[in-house]
């Protein structure tokens, strides 16, 4: 049976791993890859249907082809409505673990709170992708990330230099290091 | 040949700079097949950061519930079960069939040349040592960690054995060998389980807790092969 995905002719319902999936036509690479086709460890592109496109393909009869599915040009991706708890407890959990790293108190606290506002932060950006808050998040984190990194690596830079001007100063510590 | 290993360090730590390498060889070599294969660009960024939080969460939360909660480090084990979450639980926000087990393969792949990177580290840091020997390449260790006994340098043999597993993997996975990926699985949990008995760590003991964990993580994908790691088109 021939199925059409949004526009991509040529696909072929077959099973993978017991799942119902599209098999894109061959030569259909950048195609298959912008309608969220995944590439197998066999080398062909799957589309691993959801219950509702399945039952939907299943219920035509035998023989009745191409089968459409979903308009050409249209987007197969959801929308919906971003909460905005979602960033703020994120944001907040984030200040949380960086302002308990100055604390002895509980030493793995400040990783499970970081690590809690990255899993809600991923959750969020991931789930909502056109939301403007994930945007911004995706953004701040990107920019503290490179800022962190630029002070780390001028941070190791002047203590390593500082180290050097002590161990060329310092008479006694021939030999040392 | 004797080689002496100072782990007096100085500002910068070797064991911490190798587990840093590891992490961006890891990480990014998961984004680019992942991104390869068809999974979102904005999907396989988030996978990045999820992962070095949850491997630390759990290569933290093994060192101290196996050593009865008296230290904290940092266990390759636990730190596989935080990549393979960190894989699921993205997958799981997406809400795509078929990003879970794609980006169980691809982290399956990458695992391997973490941990060889990660060992190297080891062996600069003078942790996780081999057992006494006085061959050829013997060790001995001076400064913070000092050790005058002179050792077998298992880790630069982990390094290698697993670079070669991840280089084996890679090439099999791009000529499209489709038990590529559980081969390298089993293969990996293999290698740890028997290099295992050149550590310091396992002497006195039968089979050392790591073992014990590779041995279920065996006997648990065999198991599953056919649902989660073996790939054939029906």
């Amino acid at each position: 049976m021939e199925i059409v995905y949004y526009g991509l002719a040529g696909c072929e319902l077959t099973q993978y791993d017991g799942k119902d999936a599209l098999l894109a036509p061959e030569g259909a690479e950048e195609a298959a890859r912008q309608h969220r086709f995944l590439q197998m460890p066999d080398g062909r592109w799957y589309l691993f249907l959801t219950g509702a496109e399945s039952e939907y393909i299943r219920s035509f009869p035998e023989g009745v082809s191409p089968v459409h599915l979903g308009e050409p040009g249209s987007d197969s991706g959801e929308s919906a409505k971003a909460p905005v708890w979602i960033p703020v407890t994120a944001a907040a959990l984030y200040l949380l673990g960086i302002l308990t790293m100055f604390t002895k108190f509980l030493s793995g606290i400040p990783l499970l709170f970081l690590t809690a506002a990255t899993g809600l932060s991923a959750f969020y950006c991931i789930r909502f992708p056109r939301s403007k808050g994930g945007k911004l998040l995706v953004g701040a984190g990107v920019t503290i990330s490179i800022v962190m990194l630029v002070i780390t690596i001028a941070v190791i830079a002047f203590c390593v230099s500082m180290w050097n001007q002590c161990m060329d100063e310092c008479t006694q510590c021939q030999g040392m290091g | 040949m004797e080689l002496r290993i100072n782990t007096d360090h100085g500002v910068i730590a070797p064991y911490g700079m190798m587990i840093l390498l590891s992490f961006l060889a890891g990480t990014g070599g998961l984004f680019l097949l992942n991104v390869r294969r068809g999974i979102r660009k904005l999907t396989a960024l988030w996978v990045i950061p999820l992962s070095v939080a949850l491997s630390l969460c759990g290569g933290m939360a093994l060192t101290f519930l196996t050593s009865g909660g008296n230290m904290i480090g940092l266990s390759s084990l636990g730190g596989l079960c935080g990549m393979y979450a960190a894989c699921g639980l993205t997958a799981w926000f997406s809400r795509q069939p078929g990003y879970g087990i794609v980006m169980t393969q691809n982290c399956t792949l990458m695992l391997p040349l973490m941990y060889s990177i990660g060992k190297v580290g080891c062996f600069l840091g003078g942790c996780c040592g081999g057992i006494p020997y006085s061959g050829a390449f013997r060790t001995v260790y001076t400064g913070a960690h000092a050790n005058p006994v002179p050792s077998l340098p298992v880790q630069l043999i982990e390094s290698a054995v697993f670079l070669l597993i991840f280089a084996a993997g890679v090439y099999g996975f791009f000529r499209r060998r489709v038990n590529t990926v559980p081969a390298v699985f089993l293969v990996s949990a293999a290698a740890k389980c028997l290099l295992d008995f050149l550590r310091a760590s396992h002497q006195g003991q039968i089979l050392s807790v790591p073992q014990i964990l590779c041995i279920i993580l065996i006997a648990v994908t065999r198991k599953r092969r056919g649902i989660s790691f073996s790939q054939s088109a029906d």
